[in-house]
């Protein structure tokens, strides 16, 4: 199971220069079963990132540009009146795909993002009264250029945790980005991965890492975040019991990337920031490393060995 | 005449002496009590002083120790060396029912003028404590405006816990927003009457947090200056939206011919399936003026007159969700429509 | 123009109060209980007042109470209720005012004192009907404990006293529920109790060192009516006190008790005797008043003459009413309160209301008098009436045998030795008080019959006599050594003068009943004493059982220590103290077993705080790693508060890698079991093996890093 892991990474990062820890992030996020939301300045690779996922897993993939025109029926989907056979068809929408990158979605309207959330949350779409069913993984990776302000419609904060992490690529290192320049590849190249996993193995892998041990300390470690989160009321928002379930699951999958079958503190210490930040600022925006100044905080404040003191 | 003048001159001159002292008084405080948002209470902050109920126990106790002198009777002397012994534990008592208490107050507070908000603090407590009293101190500026006594108010300005609990608390101190501005909140008084009532323990501390205080919304009749996104400027009168079409897609506008090349989602499907034949759906997009305020172009008044209306035309436009952008005569604030551009536009307000 | 408003300051105290049932409550009783302790001083009237008052109180607030109860039953719960005003404010101002005139009218009979202690009770009374503030809740508890504090005045019996200091303590529990309302009241107590502990450290401190000062203005005294001996003595008097029971006095000697034979307590001297009644003569009194007792001027006395050995005791009296002091012969006291007369006798400069206590040196040896004056002698030797015409004629008889005076005085004491002289409890009266009659004709007396006659005798015979009278003898308390001296001891004897000698003491009694003298009360007088003094409820069996004599004696002998210590401890007795520890402390014994104990209690405080800031948790593997942290940090070795423990070895394997081979058995086995091995529930011997073997390492551990603390090698 673990070389699998280890190979998976492996190939991704060889078409991500340079970013082996969000690469590493990201998978853990959807071997937990979670949405990603990536927030970037254009050109960071957000698309290669998504598309190589993809097809690395062996997903099917589709990438959404969202507009300001961009109607929810085209997400979704439509019901399209056949005139030979006289009845209306579904034309499934790109939403209908294992994997969803939904590229700048704070540009399109409300409406449409949350026909999108929505989807998100259920797990299924209902076209003209008829609900179908999405693919069985699905995973949304949306995208968002947080320095763009005009005519755009950032996504609500009550939605925003939704995502169970929020990432950011950023600018490689001078070693990667020589590495980028250098190399011949373009992004036509993606196409070529051949998929490692067959998406049964995917959902045992899934299986495998419910069965994660958390121990009692780690439970009352997240609780102990959670709490302390709580305690400056107006500045940060708190962390709902959802976030701590959140931070659990990709505590867990970190766990079992990092070729152990329990959870220890470090592995819930590593991707906090992903999960809880966005839900802690809604408003900053994650652009460079600095900014997850109030997980930082909060971090500092618990104590792993003893949490509930 | 005279008198009256020297009756001013005198309150002057005490007023100035005041203010004097204050001063010295106030820096020798941020050197010994520094500002920090993480505060504990310890025997370099804490001050002790007896109440009044405490100096007359005093003088009861020597009451009672000339009564035992004058009688020669030992028990009574030894009942007034007992209460003075008391007298002394108690003062201890006090000052540990207080010291060791642990404070974070990591939030700043935003508001309006005259609101009453809230300043919440963590309270971290090793033992249960017992009547502990909150209040914000009050500036020595508003004390001294218009020489007028404080109002006094039917809300509370202080807050008194009588049972601290072990562990963390969560309490809010009521702060009236008095001035306009972005300022220092201040100090906090933390008081307790605990020892029996006969010592008073406090201290004072500040915890390095900031007021933005919005100007007083004040309603006026507010006229702004509308742009539409073809770039013509047009003014009117009152709060009215143009109905200028654009297309959209918030609402439903009308249904037209299908042109070739139009996206298939936008076919009315159901007027296809009736045999109406192929139509497209037209969209509009309810286009609200961009508003501008302007605050060269309010009506004459006073500064602090003009940013409460200014502050009133931003509160409503952000109930109504009407997006705008604010001019001051040095900064000019994007349009943009969300909350926090209204907090911003607010802020630069307060800070004007 | 206000420079830190603290806006509510005065608004706390004026602010209208709101009492809970149980501090209501709680006020009520602790008037009962203050009142109490004064009660019986107290005017008639005044406690019906008193009472009136308390259960008017009590009814309005039970009806309140049933008014609060009954609305929680409806709708919401309301424990504080604003104190209810009971009466309206004008009637009580009229009462007020009614009871300072009712109080001033009588004040002449009950006394100034008296007067003051019911004004006060009375103001304390009506204070209760008025409490709206906090303020007046202050008030009304120092008003209490004002009131229970002048209790004192009257009674300064330790089993009093101290429960009055515990009901002053309690009082502050009024104080401590208005600010912890949510304290219960055990706990409440518990907190009080503990404070008051503290308190006593320093209020003993001061007690034994803080200088007393003597009376800095005149206080009016407590009125009361005389007890014990009075300064007229007629026949029948003292045999009337033998049968009290109450004690006179209590003394304690320095050295070894003298025997019962010599304890003649004199009090007062009488030598003029009208045929009735024996006084002192009025001359005497005004005589030499200020003189003081002291040795100096014993010294420089041409009455007296200091011989011997002297005998060191301080005497505990208590409260007479009168002025007279009870001492050996012949009496010095140092104490400046003190006087003596010509006549030798003690005498204390004011009344003595409460219970008093003197240090006095007496010389049993000394020669008093040994010339008489004119005067003195004619005094001593007049014979005003001439009622007793037998007694004349005996003594002229006598005198005619008998030409030295020892010889005349033997012959009486003989004949009374010989002849059937009774002496009893219950002498049968005299007609006109004929000393003739008792003499030859009744021949049954107590002690002043006897004295009294015989010093007729002596003066009728040509000899300066006069009569003495206090107490003789006294019972041992064996646990706290001292001796009590009784009413019931009273005694009346003979003081004779003879050349060269001066003053002697001749008890008739001696002569008659010598086992009064020997050691107390014999069998006859103790059976007439049992048929006298039994009443309806006879506790004359009770008296004689073993085990309630030894119980009183313990009781009592409590009480003398706690009476000579605290109430007897008067200036004299605090310089001598303080000499006597100044002196102790420069002692170096002294000085090692000081710092010893201060040691041992630095030690004792240190390892509370060890033990008491253990970090608290219920597991025992958890303990032990937090533990080995606290370790760590004392060493410098401190883990950051977010740091995991892996981190924390990691951190510990490069700073300081020698640590790590016992570190990292604590740390891993720590990690291990709380985050592996959660599932595996490991048996209790296989835990108690581990956590001992865990101990193993941390014991290692700490080793290492004292030694590394103790010899710091290399440098960084």
């Amino acid at each position: 199971m673990q070389t699998v892991v280890a190979n998976i990474l492996a190939q991704i990062e060889s078409v991500v220069i340079g970013k082996p820890h969000q690469v590493k992030l990201a998978l853990a996020c959807l071997l937990a079963k979670g949405h990603i939301l990536i927030e970037d300045l254009p050109g960071m690779g957000k698309t290669t990132l998504a598309n190589t996922l993809a097809l690395t897993l062996g997903l099917s993939y589709q990438r959404i540009q969202f507009t300001s025109d961009l109607m929810p029926a085209d997400v979704i989907g439509i019901a399209i009146f056949d005139e030979i056979k006289r009845s209306f068809q579904l034309h499934p929408g790109a939403i209908f795909n294992q994997v969803v990158l939904a590229d700048e979605v704070n540009r399109a309207s409300p409406k449409t993002q949350s026909a999108l959330l929505e989807a998100m949350e259920e797990g299924r779409v209902s076209v003209d009264g008829v609900t179908h069913q999405l693919p069985e993984p699905f995973f949304v990776i949306a995208t968002q250029n947080p320095m763009s302000h005009a005519g755009t419609y950032p996504l609500p904060e009550s939605q925003l945790d939704r995502f169970m992490m929020r990432l950011s690529l950023g600018f490689p290192s001078i070693e990667a980005e020589r590495k980028i320049l250098q190399s011949t590849n373009s992004h036509r190249d993606v196409a070529k991965i051949e998929p490692f996993l067959h998406v049964d193995k995917l959902q045992e892998i899934q299986q495998h890492i419910a069965t994660v041990r958390v121990a009692p300390a780690i439970v009352d470690y997240v609780i102990a975040l959670c709490r302390e989160s709580r305690k400056s009321e107006s500045q940060a928002k708190a962390l709902s019991p959802r976030a701590g379930k959140a931070l659990l699951a990709a505590a867990k999958s970190w766990a079992f990337i990092e070729d152990r079958d329990y959870v220890l503190p470090e592995d819930v210490q590593a991707v906090f920031s992903p999960v809880c930040e966005h839900r802690l600022a809604p408003q900053q925006h994650h652009i460079f490393e600095e900014a997850d100044e109030l997980s930082q905080q909060i971090l500092a404040q618990v104590d792993p060995t003893n949490p509930l003191a | 005449m005279l008198a009256k003048q020297k009756i001013n001159g005198y309150r002057s001159i005490k007023t100035l002496v005041k203010l004097a002292l204050q001063k010295r008084f106030n820096a020798w405080l941020i050197r010994r009590i520094p500002r920090d948002s993480q505060q504990q209470i310890n025997h370099r902050n804490i001050f002790i002083m007896p109440t009044r109920f405490g100096t007359s126990f005093v003088l009861f106790i020597f009451l009672l120790f000339l009564l035992g002198t004058n009688y020669q009777n030992n028990i009574i002397l030894l009942i007034s060396y007992l209460l003075v012994s008391f007298f002394i534990v108690v003062l201890h008592h006090s000052f540990f029912n207080l010291s060791g208490l642990r404070f974070q107050a990591t939030s700043s507070l935003q508001g309006f003028v005259d609101s009453q908000l809230y300043f919440p603090i963590v309270v971290t407590s090793d033992k249960t404590r017992f009547n502990v009293g909150f209040y914000f101190e009050s500036l020595p500026a508003m004390a001294n405006s218009q020489g007028s006594e404080l109002k006094r108010s039917d809300k509370p300005n202080k807050i008194t816990i009588d049972h601290v609990a072990q562990g963390d608390n969560n309490i809010r101190v009521p702060y009236r927003v008095s001035q306009r501005g972005h300022y220092s909140l201040g100090r906090v008084v933390i008081i307790s009457e605990y020892g029996f009532g006969l010592f008073k323990t406090w201290t004072r501390l500040d915890f390095a947090q900031k007021i933005t205080a919005y100007p007083q919304p004040i309603a006026y009749a507010w006229s702004d200056s509308v742009q539409d996104t073809n770039g013509e400027e047009e003014k009117k009168s009152s709060e009215s939206y143009q109905d200028s079409f654009q297309a959209g897609q918030d609402e439903f506008h009308q249904l037209q011919h299908y042109q070739l090349g139009e996206p298939f989602s936008r076919v009315a499907w159901k007027q296809v399936a009736r045999g109406q034949g192929w139509l497209t759906k037209q969209y509009q997009q309810t286009l609200s003026g961009k508003l501008q305020l302007d605050f060269t172009y309010l009506p004459a008044g006073t500064l602090e007159q003009r940013l409460s209306w200014l502050s009133y035309a931003i509160k409503d436009c952000s109930n109504k969700q009407i997006a705008f952008s604010l001019k001051l005569p040095n900064q000019m604030i994007e349009y943009e429509n969300s909350a926090q551009h209204t907090l911003k536009c607010l802020a630069a307000l307060a800070r004007y | 123009m206000t420079k830190n408003v603290k806006p509510n300051k005065l608004a706390n105290s004026i602010k209208p109060l709101k009492l809970s049932n149980s501090m209501y409550c709680a006020l009520l009783v602790f008037q009962l209980l203050n009142l109490l302790t004064l009660v019986q001083q107290f005017h008639w009237l005044y406690l019906l007042f008193a009472i009136l008052a308390l259960a008017l109180q009590f009814i309005v607030h039970f009806k309140t109470q049933g008014k609060i109860t009954s609305l929680s039953k409806s709708n919401k719960i309301i424990n504080d209720y604003p104190a209810v005003k009971i009466l309206p404010s004008w009637l009580v101002l009229l009462l007020a005012i009614s009871g300072s005139i009712g109080i001033a009218i009588s004040g002449t009979r009950l006394g100034l004192l008296l007067s003051m202690i019911h004004l006060l009770c009375f103001a304390y009374s009506l204070k209760m009907f008025e409490v709206t503030s906090r303020k007046d809740l202050y008030q009304l508890v120092v008003l209490g404990i004002f009131v229970a504090t002048s209790s004192l005045i009257f009674i300064q019996s330790i089993y009093f006293s101290l429960a009055v200091i515990v009901l002053i303590f309690s009082n502050f529990l009024i104080l401590l529920n208005l600010f912890t309302p949510k304290m219960s009241l055990l706990a409440q107590s518990k907190l009080l109790a503990k404070l008051s502990f503290y308190a006593v450290p320093l209020a003993v401190i001061l007690f034994v060192g803080f200088p007393k000062l003597s009376p800095l203005w005149q206080v009016p005294n407590v009125k009361s009516a005389k007890v014990g001996l009075s300064d007229s003595v007629k026949i029948g008097d003292i045999a009337q006190l033998a049968l009290s029971d109450e004690l006179a006095f209590r003394v304690s000697f320095e050295g070894n008790t003298p025997q019962h034979a010599q304890l003649y307590w004199r009090a007062m001297v009488l030598d003029d005797f009208d045929g009735v009644t024996w006084r002192q003569a009025s001359r005497d009194l005004d005589q030499r008043r200020s003189d003081a007792a002291t040795k100096q001027n014993a010294l420089s006395s041409s009455t007296v003459e200091l011989r011997g050995e002297g005998i060191n005791y301080q005497v505990i009296t208590e409260p007479s009413f009168q002025s007279w002091l009870f001492a050996l012969d012949f009496a010095t006291s140092e104490q400046s309160n003190i006087g003596q007369r010509s006549d030798f006798s003690l005498f204390y400069r004011s009344i003595i209301s409460q219970t008093f206590s003197y240090q006095v040196t007496s010389y049993p040896q000394a020669i008093l008098t040994a010339k008489l004056t004119k005067q003195v002698r004619a005094l001593n030797l007049a014979l005003t009436t001439d009622n007793n015409p037998r007694l004349l004629a005996k003594a002229q008889q006598l005198r005619t045998l008998y030409h030295d005076d020892r010889q005349l005085i033997n012959q009486v004491l003989s004949e009374f030795n010989q002849q059937d002289y009774y002496y009893t409890l219950q002498p049968p009266s005299l007609t006109g008080n004929s000393l003739d009659q008792f003499y030859f004709d009744t021949r049954a007396g107590f002690c002043e019959h006897y004295a009294s006659t015989f010093t007729y005798l002596m003066r009728a015979a040509g000899i300066p006599a006069r009569m003495v009278v206090g107490y003789l003898g006294g019972e041992i308390n064996s646990q706290g050594n001292y001796l009590s001296v009784y009413q019931r001891s009273a005694h009346a004897w003979t003081e004779v003068w003879l050349p060269e000698s001066g003053w002697q003491r001749v008890d008739p009694t001696a002569a008659v009943d010598p086992e009064r003298v020997e050691s107390g009360f014999s069998s006859n007088l103790m059976q007439e004493y049992a048929d006298l003094s039994s009443g309806l409820f006879s506790t004359q069996s009770l008296r004689a059982m073993q085990w309630y004599k030894q119980l009183k004696m313990h009781i009592d002998a409590i009480d003398y220590q706690w009476t000579r210590w605290v109430i007897g401890y008067t200036g004299e007795k605090q310089s001598r103290v303080l000499e006597q520890l100044i002196a102790g402390f420069t002692k170096a014994k002294n000085i090692f077993y000081l710092l010893l104990g201060l040691g041992g209690i630095i030690l004792l405080i240190n390892w509370y705080k060890a033990t008491h800031v253990k970090v608290k948790n219920q597991h025992e593997i958890k303990q032990v790693y937090l533990n080995t942290l606290q370790l760590m940090a004392s060493h410098g070795l401190v883990k950051e508060r977010a740091m995991t423990g892996q981190q924390f070895t990691k951190f510990i394997a490069i700073t300081r890698p020698e640590l790590l081979e016992n570190f990292a058995v604590i740390s891993d086995y720590f990690e291990q079991f709380f985050y592996q091995n959660i599932d595996n529930d490991l048996s209790k011997q296989v835990l108690n093996n581990d956590v001992k073997k865990l101990k193993y390492h941390y014991r290692r551990l700490r080793c290492q890093l004292w030694l590394a603390k103790l010899t710091p090698t290399k440098e960084n």
